[in-house]
């Protein structure tokens, strides 16, 4: 089945290695004479990238070619390692009109009117519209802690234009909800879910927001409400669980084991990293002490403002995932002040662009994620952003990979390029990242020992249809 | 002076007429020994004024009180001028929030000019009642929908008919100009405007035809209201207000009016501020307010709309000061008072709310001071009306002593229930 | 003579982050002041006990330690010049909804007391500055009124510049927010939301809390099983029901937004059944008809000094209401519900002597000891008496005059609005905007503060 896609994919110089005889279970490839920027080392030259078994088997100036090895004159290229988006949602398919949204809780025109309906017969969802439990006990919506990702994922062809922007990488949950569900570490690649998972249990994602769909909650604040009773009832969950094995099973209940509590459990276990989106000063401030009342070790996504937060993220040990859109705060942030004038907002662009710089400076560790990039937005040409505003070159080698890598747990599998790591390679005509260079094109991407050719120079790729 | 009209034969006469009859004085009637605040003089420390058939027809240190006359002891009192609010919906807007049918403030249809504010202005509403018992006697009335809604008229916050209010039913148009940034604002129930409409040029288009109209004689009777009532605005005979909010907005207006050859007035203004240098070159006085308004953005000074008064002064710019509001009109000496704290002198900030406003308007021979011959809108107080803790002891209207308002009222009977075990 | 405010807060003055709105704050240059000074020579409304012509207040550690006349400055201690000015209590704005993000109201359910406000304050909301300019020390911030119960308050000082977790009122009584008549009857929702009456409204309340009281009972069972040492499991926390346990143990201080008195009379009576205390009504326009009754109760009444016609229930509002129910012996206060209303409440305290004649100290207490009585923090707060917070609003002449304006106000015996700061700020941020051209790369750092204000 792998094989078939190959089959299509490959040039004819592929071709030919598949078909003889390998040592490796897979393909095995070896880069040469190649300059290789490992971000884990100093940068090598003429060196040797050996890749077995989609993993990296060997890198130096000295590494042996394997005999089986199918060989990629790498002269006068540069490898790096593909860059780890921090979260995303590539892979997964587009959210359809109104999913998630219970019977009658507004989304399609179909539930309007059967909710119409039920409302003139004085019902809806079979609850008299004056019962208690539809105006006192609320059904909250946005708990979407019962789904995983992993089960949803469903490789497009769109992925091309992201592979071919040098993101191999990434952290995906569906953006909706306020307990997003578990969410997925991929490789992006195809053809099914099983050759994209890196890791199924990958962490949950969280959103202090209104779920969007009608209902409850309409508001941050009952949003807040809504992650705070769902962790109560997760709390409450461990508790009686705990008691019941405690009791030997017996003498009491068995433990009410609520779909959507239940997967929880892991979260507040600590056996799971706890991501929050917040992009605002404030959301972010407020994510960190929502983490703290439930003792979530977090990490934040989007951290637009991050820089005006150091001190707090320091203090909670926070990852931060700094969305690469660096979009202005916008007017007012919810305030009823006047929104601010151009002058000011442009200034908060250019502060949203001093972020990574600012975190990297204060030592706050730190990645990149492409969530909220507008059609117009290049990966490498926002980083360079971020650099004209005084990230490093190596800091920006160091967020796009393997420091991302670390924030979404994946530190010893991805974001460099060292023996027994993923091989997640991009060939490239140059240091995309070199000052002054703007020509480097991609010549090969590599995700987990899948060789691709890149047909048309990345800096045209506009952005890709996930988003 | 001291004639006795019939009060049923002016009425008559004006009725047949179809003109605005001010409500008659059976008496005439003398404050004594006040301090009289002209505005349009010099104080007078201790002296008598004298009103009788509605108008003013003594002032000074030693005024001769006709025969007859009511006797008002004013020490320690001082009388002023009534104020006027150049921006109201005063009489056609009751309950807004919730009774509809107590709401006639806006038209269907982006161009009404034909339309006269005044026309439906209830003389028994509360809410004028309590306007007028803080001291403001006289409003410019305003319909607000659409990018024309109406001509404003100019009333009297008396007591008995709606043609006894009426100073002037035809005063001025009124136009929302349509903004840059956002389009015209469409009348009640109006559909958004198309993506591609252009108010502005809707509304050149429409003064385009008012003119063609206005260049040719028109027969008796004829059956375009909307474009006869266009004739005194389109020839400069009479005043544009137009309303505007921001600074470029404001810039815009003042362009228009100038390629237009509107006589302008510019109402809201709230960033006038900004545009100071402008506003002056083009010669436009402004009816500025409110001052309560919040700043337009964030960045903007903390202060900017209460200091706005004091600078249009400064920089010698014609204003008046306004509530653009019904039940909150009765707040205008302390929009006043605000401007005065930041900025506006203390005499300036009264004519602002007293003789400015009937000046901008062209009706400073009829109202606005306490002058010889002037309607006889008066307010007695304990002392400065901009200071709050100032009591309002007496209004008169065109002559008349106004009674107390729904409120006075309500305290007085609620103050008298037994208290309670 | 202007020794001046400015000396207290010298860097407090630049613009920050080049993205900040013009009123900027420093935190650090805030942090940096001790909370000592003595005002000198001013003229002092203490809200309790007249006004204090040519008077000192020295304050230390942000409290007020002595008032009189002749009080010198302690070494270090720096000297405010008062002469001319008047020194008032610092605001305290008892109904607000300020600075709130994503939503002053939780519209979906009718009883919405599982939201806090605590939750979603936005410290770098402009209108908190504002408000500070005004000489507001202190608001009150609450749920919207949609709900016949809504979200827990938060009581908070307007320590602009600094986090969320130092405004916060420090030992403030926790209170939530009820709303009676047309706003929670008539909150539209996709689909319906009873009640549309008020006896509906009447009806959700009363059930909310025989659902506490179930609920209270519930855990109630569950501690005495488990001192028996039965092995049960907890019941299930509920946050929508959390909030009335505490109202029905004396815990939480209901603010309840009505208007007509028959509603009023309702929640009178339901707080009669179910043993509560009503803190305040909020708004309350027809108070003044049922002011033996709230008198009765020891409520206090939260209104408006002169809003009313605006819909149906406010139809009956008079601008005497809060005299009326001074000179009846209820507690009122003066509240803006409005980030501009409330950027000049010392204008509309001085209204209640306008309409009803009050004296000045009543007029004062209305926005600053009285609504620290209803707030459950009038021990610390809302009046100049020693011990008291050093709260102060300064004004450059009366503040009930035509001409009042403020040029400083003071938190804990710290400065942090002080208009010829702003002025200086200003104008700076006017040649920023001016050169400012978007690309440039920015670098507007602190330049180390700004001269005097000669």
């Amino acid at each position: 089945m792998r094989s078939a896609i190959l089959w299509r994919v490959l040039p004819p110089l592929a071709l030919a290695a598949l078909l003889a005889p390998a040592q490796c279970p897979r393909q095995s490839y070896a880069f040469t004479h190649a300059r290789v920027i490992t971000v884990s080392g100093a940068p090598l030259s003429g060196a040797t990238v050996v890749v077995c078994n989609g993993m990296i088997t060997a890198v130096g100036a000295d590494a042996a070619v394997p005999a089986d090895a199918e060989v990629v004159d790498a002269t006068g290229l540069t490898i790096y390692p593909g860059f780890v988006d921090g979260f995303s949602q590539y892979g997964l398919p587009p959210a359809p009109a109104g999913r998630g949204a219970a019977p009658g809780r507004g989304g399609s025109p179909q539930a309007a009117i059967a909710a119409q309906a039920a409302e003139i017969a004085g019902t809806l969802d079979g609850v008299p519209v004056n019962d208690p439990r539809r105006y006192i006990d609320p059904a909250a919506s946005g708990v979407d802690s019962d789904r995983v990702t992993a089960d949803l994922l469903d490789p497009p062809s769109g992925l091309t234009a992201v592979r071919d922007s040098g993101v191999l990488a990434t952290l995906v949950a569906p953006a909706d909800g306020i307990f997003k569900g578990e969410a997925a570490l991929i490789n992006l690649r195809g053809p099914d879910a099983a050759a994209m998972l890196i890791e199924p249990h990958a962490g949950e994602v969280m959103e202090l927001t209104p779920a969007g769909r009608g209902g409850y909650p309409s508001s941050v604040m009952g949003a807040v409400a809504v992650y705070r009773q769902t962790l109560l009832d997760a709390q409450r969950l461990a508790t009686e669980i705990k008691m019941y094995r405690q009791a030997g099973q017996r003498g009491l209940p068995p433990p009410d084991y609520d779909p959507k509590t239940l997967p929880l459990l892991p979260l507040l276990q600590h056996q799971e990293a706890a991501y929050f989106v917040a992009s605002d000063w404030d959301a972010i401030l407020r994510a960190l002490d929502l983490a703290k009342e439930f003792q979530l070790q977090p990490t934040i996504v989007g951290a637009t403002e991050a820089q005006k937060a150091i001190p707090q993220l320091q203090a909670a040990h926070a990852g931060v995932l700094v969305s690469l859109a660096f979009a202005p705060a916008g007017a007012g942030r919810g305030g009823r002040g006047g929104g601010p004038s151009p002058a000011i907002v442009a200034a908060q662009r250019a502060e949203a662009e001093s972020t990574p710089a600012a975190l990297a400076k204060a030592g706050v560790p730190f990645g990149f994620t492409t969530m909220g990039l507008t059609a117009n937005q290049t990966v490498l040409a926002q980083v360079k952003l971020a650099m004209d505003k005084g990230l490093s070159e190596s800091e920006a080698w160091e967020a796009l990979t393997l420091h991302a890598a670390r924030i979404v747990g994946a530190g010893t599998q991805l974001g460099s390029i060292e023996p027994g790591k993923i091989a997640n390679l991009v060939v490239a005509t140059g240091d995309p990242l070199a000052a002054g260079d703007s020509t480097v094109t991609n010549k090969w991407i590599m995700v987990a020992g899948d060789l691709f050719p890149v047909h048309a120079a990345p800096a045209a790729r506009r952005g890709s249809p996930q988003r | 002076m001291n004639r006795k009209p019939s009060y049923l034969a002016a009425l008559t006469v004006a009725c047949a007429l179809g003109l605005a009859a001010q409500a008659p004085q059976p008496k005439p009637v003398a404050i004594v020994g006040a301090r009289i605040v002209p505005v349009s003089g010099a104080d007078i420390a201790v002296g008598t004024v004298v009103f009788a058939g509605g108008k003013i027809t003594a002032l000074g240190v030693h005024a001769d009180v006709p025969r007859g006359a009511t006797i008002i002891p004013g020490k320690g009192l001082s009388v002023y001028p009534g104020m006027m609010d150049d921006s109201t919906t005063l009489g056609i807007a009751e309950v807004t929030g919730a009774a509809p049918g107590t709401v006639d403030t806006n038209e269907l249809g982006t161009f009404n000019p034909q339309l006269i504010s005044s026309k439906s202005v209830n003389p028994t509403s509360d809410i004028i009642g309590t306007v007028r018992a803080n001291g403001v006697t006289t409003a410019l009335v305003s319909m607000r929908g659409g990018v024309i809604p109406a001509q404003a008229s100019v009333v009297d916050l008396g007591l008995y008919t709606n043609d006894e209010m009426s100073v002037e039913r035809e005063t001025a148009l009124w136009i929302n100009f349509p903004s840059a940034s956002g389009g015209g604002r469409g009348g009640r129930g109006g559909a958004a405007p198309a993506p591609n409409a252009n108010p502005l040029r809707e509304l050149n288009d429409y003064l385009d035809a008012a003119r063609r109209y206005a260049a040719v004689s028109q027969p008796d009777g004829d059956p375009r209201p909307a474009m006869a009532a266009m004739k005194p605005y389109v020839t400069g005979q009479k005043p544009v207000i137009v309303s505007v909010t921001t600074a470029a907005d404001i810039r815009a207006a003042l362009r228009w009016g100038r390629e237009q050859h509107l006589k302008l007035i510019l109402a809201g203004a709230r960033d006038a501020w900004e545009t100071i240098p402008e506003i002056k070159a083009a010669g436009v006085p402004v009816l500025y307010g409110p001052v309560t308004a919040m700043p337009g953005s964030e960045n903007d000074p903390y202060d900017a709309v209460y200091s706005t008064p004091g600078e249009l002064a400064k920089a010698g710019i014609p204003f008046a000061l306004i509530t653009g509001s019904a039940a909150d009109s009765r707040n205008l000496p302390y929009n006043a008072a605000l401007a005065e704290a930041y900025g506006l002198a203390s005499d300036a900030a009264l004519r602002a709310i007293t003789l400015s406003p009937a000046e901008i308007l062209g009706l400073d021979h009829d109202l606005g001071s306490l002058a010889m011959g002037k309607r006889a809108n008066l307010v007695v107080t304990t002392g400065d009306p901009l200071d709050p803790r100032t009591q309002i002891k007496q209004v008169y209207v065109d002559g008349l002593l106004m009674p107390e308002s729904k409120h006075q009222r309500l305290y007085e009977q609620w103050l008298a229930r037994p208290d309670g075990k | 003579m202007r020794t001046a405010l400015l000396s207290l807060c010298l860097a407090a003055a630049c613009i920050g982050a080049a993205s900040q709105a013009y009123p900027s704050p420093d935190q650090a240059a805030t942090l940096a002041q001790p909370g000592d000074m003595l005002i000198q020579d001013a003229t002092v409304m203490t809200a309790t006990h007249g006004t204090l012509e040519h008077t000192s207040i020295l304050v230390r550690a942000g409290k007020i330690t002595a008032i009189g006349p002749s009080l010198s400055a302690p070494a270090g201690v720096a000297v405010v010049d008062g002469k001319g000015k008047y020194v008032i209590p610092g605001i305290i704005d008892e109904h607000s909804h300020t600075a709130v993000d994503g939503g002053v109201n939780e519209g979906a359910p009718s009883i919405s007391a599982m939201t806090r406000i605590k939750d979603v304050i936005n410290p770098h909301d402009v209108n908190l500055y504002r408000q500070l300019a005004g000489g507001v020390t202190i608001i009150h911030i609450f749920h919207g009124s949609a709900n016949e119960i809504g979200g827990e308050d938060a009581v908070v000082r307007l320590k602009w510049g600094l986090p969320v977790d130092e405004m916060l009122y420090p030992g403030a009584p926790q209170g939530i927010k009820f709303a009676l008549g047309e706003n929670p009857k008539q909150t539209a929702n996709p689909h319906g939301r009873y009640p549309a009456t008020r006896q509906g409204v009447n009806d959700a309340i009363r059930t909310a809390f025989l659902q506490a009281q179930a609920y209270k009972k519930q855990w109630d069972d569950y501690h005495a099983a488990v001192a028996r040492g039965e092995p049960v499991y907890p019941p299930r926390t509920d946050l929508n029901l959390e909030p009335l346990v505490g109202i029905l143990d004396g815990k939480i201080l209901v603010h309840s937004h009505s208007y007509v008195s028959a509603e009023i009379q309702a929640l009178i009576d339901d707080s009669d059944e179910f043993h509560f205390h009503i803190a305040t009504l909020e708004h309350c326009l027809e108070a003044y008809k049922l002011v033996n009754e709230i008198k009765a109760h020891n409520i206090g009444c939260s209104t408006f000094a002169d809003d009313w016609s605006y819909k149906e229930e406010a139809v009956d509002g008079i601008a005497y209401n809060a005299a009326l129910l001074e000179q009846k012996g209820v507690r009122a206060a003066i509240n803006s519900d409005d980030d501009g209303r409330a950027r000049r409440l010392y204008m509309d305290a001085a209204k209640v002597i306008h309409y009803g004649n009050v004296s000045e100290q009543t007029a004062l207490q209305t926005i600053t000891l009285n609504p620290a009585w209803m707030l459950g923090i009038d021990k610390t707060v809302g009046s100049i008496d020693v011990g008291k917070d050093a709260d102060f609003a300064i004004f450059n002449g009366d503040p009930f005059g035509p001409s009042a304006m403020v040029v400083a106000t003071i938190i804990d015996g710290r400065v942090f609005f002080d208009r010829s700061q702003d002025l200086a700020r200003r104008k700076k941020v006017a040649e920023y905007e001016n050169l400012f051209q978007p690309g440039l790369n920015l670098s507007l750092a602190d330049d180390g503060g700004h001269g005097g204000n000669q």
